[in-house]
């Protein structure tokens, strides 16, 4: 067997195991994007969600619970880094089975 | 494409640097032949991996400003613990990915936890090669520690019966790489002598026998 080709599948099956690791992670925090809402001279932050057609805002808490709020937000941008690196670790697997292709044959 | 892995590479040292944690640490794997770059003129590294093995040789009594974990979130690696295995690896999306190693030592486990760094580390056997076999590299400023020439070579020899054959393949490729080029300076080959002249029945039997089977002109013991 070719090195640079088990180079290729070890580093795919790599690929795989991160993803893997990824959509777990994401399985452990809250999906969607934070949304404040101004109410009567207060603020109130949801969570948006999309479910098909739908988009449902889910009460988190009042601004005013500054702990609360500060710790939601922080999962929400964990949320979408790792979204991101999921979207990125995706993209790699499509450019390995690319290059595995050319060993088909 | 190995343009962007330097880069990441350099980011990872730096980050390492800042928090004390490369002091405690030796580059091994085909990552070390990177830097071999700076210690022979006119070397071209065989990296075949995105996997970065750090051998970590004090497991007690490390002194890190920062955990791991809290050192590589900023350059975006995230913590992944294998519940199965206990074994902890440092991923960033683009394949990079982090290890730690230990050596093995009787009656532990195969992981060990090291508290300071916030990570559990995997004990493998022909690691205490690296105690005393690295060099010390200067990498844009920063002195990392890497597997001395002699010790790579050696290790992987040693650890040659258990790998897969394309495992094999691909350590035979970088062995002869960088064998071709220490054979050619003196201290390299006097460390390469001195390794290989204390090994053991068992090690000596394991180099002897790799060196027949892939007809390798290396000093014989």
């Amino acid at each position: 067997m070719s090195i640079l080709k088990s180079v290729l599948e070890e580093e795919l099956e790599r690929n795989l195991k991160n993803q893997n690791s990824y959509k777990q992670m994401l399985l452990e925090l809250p999906k969607g994007s934070i949304y404040i809402s101004n109410r009567n001279g207060r603020q109130y932050m949801y969570r948006k969600n999309r479910y098909g057609d739908k988009i449902v805002n889910v009460y988190i808490c009042s601004l005013s619970n500054i702990e609360k709020a500060n710790e939601e937000k922080q999962k929400s941008e964990e949320y979408a880094r790792i979204s991101d690196n999921f979207k990125v670790a995706r993209n790699e697997e499509v450019k390995l089975r690319k290059a595995l292709k050319a060993y088909e044959d | 494409m190995r343009i962007d892995y330097e880069e990441k590479l350099l980011d990872v040292i730096k980050a390492f640097g800042e928090s004390c944690i490369l002091e405690n640490i030796v580059i091994i794997g085909s990552w070390a032949t990177y830097f071999y770059v700076k210690v022979f003129e006119n070397f071209i590294p065989s990296i075949r991996t995105l996997d970065l093995d750090c051998y970590v040789p004090k497991t007690r009594n490390t002194k890190v400003l920062k955990s791991v974990n809290e050192t590589l979130k900023p350059i975006n690696f995230d913590h992944i613990f294998d519940s199965g295995t206990e074994k902890s690896k440092f991923i960033s999306p683009d394949g990079f990915e982090i290890e730690f190693l230990a050596k093995l030592k009787r009656n532990q486990n195969s992981i060990v936890k090291l508290d300071s760094l916030g990570v559990n580390a995997e004990q493998l056997g022909n690691l205490e090669l690296f105690d005393k076999g690295f060099i010390l590299v200067d990498f844009e400023g920063y002195i990392v520690k890497v597997a001395s020439p002699s010790a790579y070579v050696l290790q992987k020899i040693l650890i040659s019966p258990k790998r897969s054959e394309e495992k094999y393949l691909k350590d035979l490729e970088s062995v002869q790489l960088v064998y071709e080029v220490l054979k050619k300076e003196n201290n390299h080959l006097e460390e390469f002598r001195n390794i290989v002249s204390a090994f053991g029945k068992t090690r000596r039997k394991v180099y002897n026998r790799y060196i027949k089977d892939n007809d390798l002109d290396f000093i014989g013991i």
